[in-house]
């Protein structure tokens, strides 16, 4: 028992800081009696939506969630799918077992089904067989002093192609319409290098194929930006890194 | 693929089959709309909870794992995390909560509801019936209101350190009279 204890209600309704989320969800991890307790409060309240009126949904609803679906920019897609094989990108949704647990699973066999094997539990699309090597990496720390994103960019290659590979988490909130845009650069102009958005628990994931048009780098950043590849960063930088 | 089972649908949706997903939203619209409506008790901001929900399952920022129980109760989790939030971005909650006595108990509704909806719902009410009007009150400011343990104190005149033993008795209770377990589910 300790000060954490008492913040399972205000976990549950989300009263905490950032901070305090942070670390209640560590002490979570360490304390078997809130996280049966928030178990339990979970189950408890299954129910409880049910209880709800059944109230008249606006006619132009349904439409108004379709145009934004629609003018959603699809973040995997902004380069042409490589001629190779196209791998089903590691899209923002498959991240639970967040850095350490990828970059570990990446690092120790490099099969292309890791992702599949580590990340993700829903029925996807089977991944085409295509053999990866980690041909480099980097760690991306964060601009902003307290700050506490991070992130791993790997590059992986196949032999004929590369795609990088970033995973982040504790990522800043976005307001609504912004996105991270991935960029990589050396001494001349950084380039757009994928796109993502953030999960409700900040963390995100995107894989970018790199094109003959990346040549070398040496430099990995993350910013907040409006749209997704724009020719130069306007957005503050969130996370850099050097490979 | 009317009867498709929502774990499916979301399968298919989430790579990006649209069909899939507007039968999900189909499924799911009224019920989101309404439960966010019960806990923001304002239609602007449900519709904004709908559609941040549904656009972030679309675009993959919001994440169903099957393993974790129906689908159902997640959407359900995700919509009401959505309006708390709103709730309090927008400082409503800094207010003094005006909470109708008894807002637990509310007249039952139409019968348009879907069968499953209102079938929970009817098991529900009678459970609630069963609690006492101080259990209703703590549900209702917890649950429904999310308020902070803090502010629940203060509206029920309770010891800080006893608010949330309060919630799980009463939870307890209400659960216990409830014979079918379970979310509603298609699955
Ligand atoms: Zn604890």
């Amino acid at each position: 028992m300790n000060e954490n204890c008492m913040r399972l209600i205000d976990y549950f309704n989300r009263a905490l800081t950032p901070e305090e989320t942070a670390a209640f969800e560590q002490h979570l991890a360490e304390c078997p009696a809130c996280s049966s307790e928030l178990e339990e409060l979970r189950t408890l309240t299954e129910g409880l939506p049910y209880l709800s009126e059944e109230a008249d949904v606006p006619a132009g609803l349904k439409a108004n969630v379709f145009a934004v679906i629609d003018a959603q920019p699809d973040v995997h897609d902004e380069e042409p799918p490589h001629q190779a094989g196209n791998v089903t990108p590691l899209p923002e949704k498959r991240r639970r077992p967040a850095i350490p647990l990828l970059a570990a699973a990446l690092l120790a066999s490099l099969v292309t089904n890791i992702f599949l094997a580590t990340a993700d539990r829903s029925a996807e699309p089977a991944v085409e067989q295509r053999n990866w090597e980690l041909a480099d990496k980097a760690e991306l720390a964060p601009q902003q002093e307290g700050d506490p994103s991070n992130a791993i960019a790997l590059i992986l290659s196949d032999g004929s192609s590369r795609d990088l590979v970033v995973d982040a988490e504790n990522l800043p909130e976005l307001s609504d319409g912004e996105l991270f845009q991935v960029w990589v650069l050396d001494a001349g102009a950084p380039k757009p290098a994928g796109a993502f958005r953030s999960s409700g628990e900040g963390t995100g994931t995107v894989s970018h194929p790199l094109g003959s048009k990346f040549g070398a780098f040496d430099t990995i950043a993350i910013t907040i930006e409006k749209e997704e590849g724009l020719p130069a960063p306007e957005g503050p930088i969130i996370l850099a890194g050097s490979l | 693929m009317n009867h498709t089972d929502d774990g499916t649908l979301y399968g298919l949706a989430s790579s990006k089959d649209r069909r899939a997903f507007e039968l999900l939203y189909d499924r799911y619209e009224k019920l989101v709309f309404s439960f966010a409506y019960r806990i923001a008790s304002d239609r602007e901001i449900a519709e904004e909870v709908v559609q941040d929900v549904f656009v972030k399952i679309w675009n993959g920022s919001a994440v169903y794992e099957p393993g974790k129980g129906a689908f159902s109760s997640w959407l359900l989790t995700v919509t009401r995390n959505k309006a708390i939030d709103e709730l309090r971005r927008l400082q409503r909650h800094d207010h003094e909560p005006m909470v109708e006595k008894d807002a637990l108990l509310e007249q039952p509704g139409s019968v348009e509801q879907t069968a499953a909806w209102h079938e929970q719902q009817a098991e529900i009410r009678s459970a609630v019936l069963e609690l006492n009007p101080e259990q209703r009150e703590i549900i209702e400011l917890f649950y429904f209101r999310g308020l902070s343990q803090q502010k629940i104190a203060d509206h029920c005149e309770l010891p800080l350190g006893t608010v949330k033993g309060r919630i799980r008795l009463a939870l307890q209770k209400l659960r216990g009279t409830i014979t079918k377990e379970g979310g509603t589910s298609y699955e």
